[in-house]
């Protein structure tokens, strides 16, 4: 059954829109990832213009976050002062993000800017994820873990700004969550991406928040930067697919549901270094189709703005 | 499917005139008729592309059916190699450019008429001519043109030569005209020619509008005249969804 979606502009099936929102929901319901990261590129892969693809998947990831943040808030795991902070500079990154997008757009040089933008980022994670899981299906002789205290101090602690952060239990410059969030920001508004996959190590990592809380924070600002992204985009560049974005998310909330409760019962290392190994040839497909000679080495595009 | 009656009314009008054109005594009478099976197409949900048949009578001679989709600007780039990646380089704008192109003829093009005189009516999509908005040399211009028609051919929506006309008996003859789902939404022309000993005799014009409607109308022009308005309420319906779906399956 075939379906004709108004700002893309082209007819799909409707079942492959909701078989692909449905897998990517199922992996994010499993692993407790966002899913933008794998979606983008995938619509991209089906022929949705990049602009399209990437503004609509945002809207999408609103949807996803929204389901998520529900449960993290009835058990209390949202710093809200946290997220508000990380929101400020989430919404300058995603406000600017969105201008440079608009601007690449107009030079004919967004979708290269998106697959790039994926080759480095999916190509650093995926290599990590494979690393870790590897690391800990193969038994370690000498651990060195525990290397991480919980109140290490390092140069952020001689930041200015103070402040204090009672959920996280934390008292610290708001110069990092702001950097952090501007980030974060700025790749939702080119890549369509919710950012948990950067903003998640950042949090533990360079803010020192305490684990419970950084997936409910996390979710919570998403939601936020990703509904920014979406009001931008459908302003400066028409490219929010309403119907996409309904089928995606349609598709996406059964999966996760489905692959969080898989999640429960399946041994998680094996899955890890499953998703890893998707995560690195949805790289290395788009890596590909960088640097391969193309079939035609002419395109074409309609004028943006002028 | 309420225009049946009027595709009917339509198809009975264009037999009648077929059989009066059978013996042309009157000068004045028309030696060329056609008509489309819909004057308008519909991009409804479900669109996937779409047919019309055009039909009509023509006397002694050779028919072409050009077919012009709305004019639009179109950017054509052309990537090279930096670094090791493909990407944009040069690029040319071209304006008033057919965003659908579609020519049949009841035999081959050449065979009809010189290249002089079908370029002279823009028939056939090599002699299509599109103003430049950057300088080329003539060889880019070329180069650049040859993309462009190459691209839409691969899209489907230039459709050169690729169409015949069946003629039934003397006078009557068809083609079909397809339409791609990528086809653009817009006012399109069909021109019928007729042309007989190399020469154009007569031409006939037919307006043909393709036009989205229902909720794919309501969602384009929200989204390109309220913007705004349109991006909260794809927020709304996104943190709608989402809430519902945390809500439903945490009761099953």
């Amino acid at each position: 059954m075939q379906i004709y979606l108004p700002i893309a502009e082209q007819s799909l099936n409707i079942f492959l829109i909701l078989g692909m929102g449905g897998a990517v929901g199922f992996l994010s319901g499993l692993f407790g990832v966002g899913g933008g990261f794998l979606m983008t590129p995938l619509l991209i892969f089906i022929g949705i213009p990049p602009a399209v693809a990437v503004a609509t998947e945002a809207n999408q990831i609103v949807a996803a976050s929204v389901s998520g943040v529900i449960a993290h808030w009835r058990r209390g795991n949202v710093d809200l002062k946290m997220g508000f902070i990380l929101l400020v500079g989430g919404g300058a990154g995603s406000t600017a993000g969105t201008f440079i997008f608009r601007v690449l757009r107009e030079m004919g040089q967004i979708d290269l800017a998106i697959s790039v933008s994926f080759v480095v980022f999916l190509g650093v994670i995926g290599s990590l994820m494979l690393v870790e899981s590897g690391r800990k299906l193969i038994p370690a002789k000498k651990s060195s873990a525990k290397r991480r205290k919980a109140h290490s101090h390092y140069w952020a602690h001689g930041l200015p700004l103070k402040m204090r952060f009672h959920k996280s239990k934390l008292y610290i410059s708001t110069l990092p969550p702001l950097v952090i969030g501007f980030v974060v920001g700025l790749l939702a508004a080119i890549m369509g991406v919710g950012g948990g996959f950067i903003m998640i190590p950042a949090m533990i990592y360079l803010i020192g928040m305490p684990t419970n809380v950084v997936i409910g924070t996390s979710l919570f600002q998403i939601i936020f930067v990703t509904a920014n992204v979406t009001f931008l985009h459908s302003v400066t560049n028409q490219t929010v697919d309403i119907i996409l974005a309904l089928l995606l998310l349609s598709g996406a909330v059964v999966g996760a549901q489905f692959g969080a409760r898989a999640g429960v019962k399946l041994r998680g290392e094996q899955l890890r270094a499953l998703l890893a190994l998707m995560v690195l040839s949805v790289c290395g497909k788009l890596l590909f189709d960088l640097v391969a000679t193309p079939s035609d080495l002419y395109s074409l595009s309609p004028v943006i703005g002028g | 499917m309420k225009r049946r009656p009027i595709i009917a009314a339509l198809c009975l009008t264009a037999g009648v005139m077929g059989v009066q054109m059978g013996e042309p005594r009157d000068a004045h009478a028309q030696s060329l008729v056609a008509a489309l099976s819909d004057p308008l197409i519909e991009i409804n949900l479900g669109f996937s592309g779409a047919n019309l048949l055009l039909f009509g009578t023509a006397d002694e001679g050779d028919v072409v059916v050009v077919v012009r989709g709305p004019l639009e600007d179109v950017v054509v780039r052309r990537k090279g190699r930096v670094g090791g990646i493909w990407i944009n380089r040069k690029f040319v704008t071209f304006r008033g450019v057919p965003g659908y192109y579609a020519v049949s003829a009841t035999t081959a093009l050449a065979a009809i008429a010189s290249p002089e005189v079908l370029a002279e009516h823009a028939i056939g999509a090599a002699h299509l001519v599109f103003e430049a908005a950057e300088d080329l040399t003539p060889g880019e211009m070329t180069a650049f043109h040859d993309a462009l028609v190459r691209n839409m051919e691969s899209e489907g929506l230039y459709r050169a030569e690729k169409g015949t006309i069946d003629v039934i008996g003397d006078t009557l003859f068809r083609t079909r005209i397809e339409f791609p789902a990528e086809a653009p939404a817009g006012a399109y022309r069909v021109d019928v020619h007729l042309f007989r000993d190399g020469e154009l005799v007569e031409s006939q014009m037919t307006p043909l509008f393709v036009a989205k409607s229902g909720i794919e109308r309501a969602v384009f022009e929200l989204a390109n005249e309220q913007p705004a308005l349109y991006g909260i309420i794809a927020i709304i319906i996104a943190v709608a969804g989402g809430w519902f779906a945390a809500t439903v399956f945490r009761r099953i």
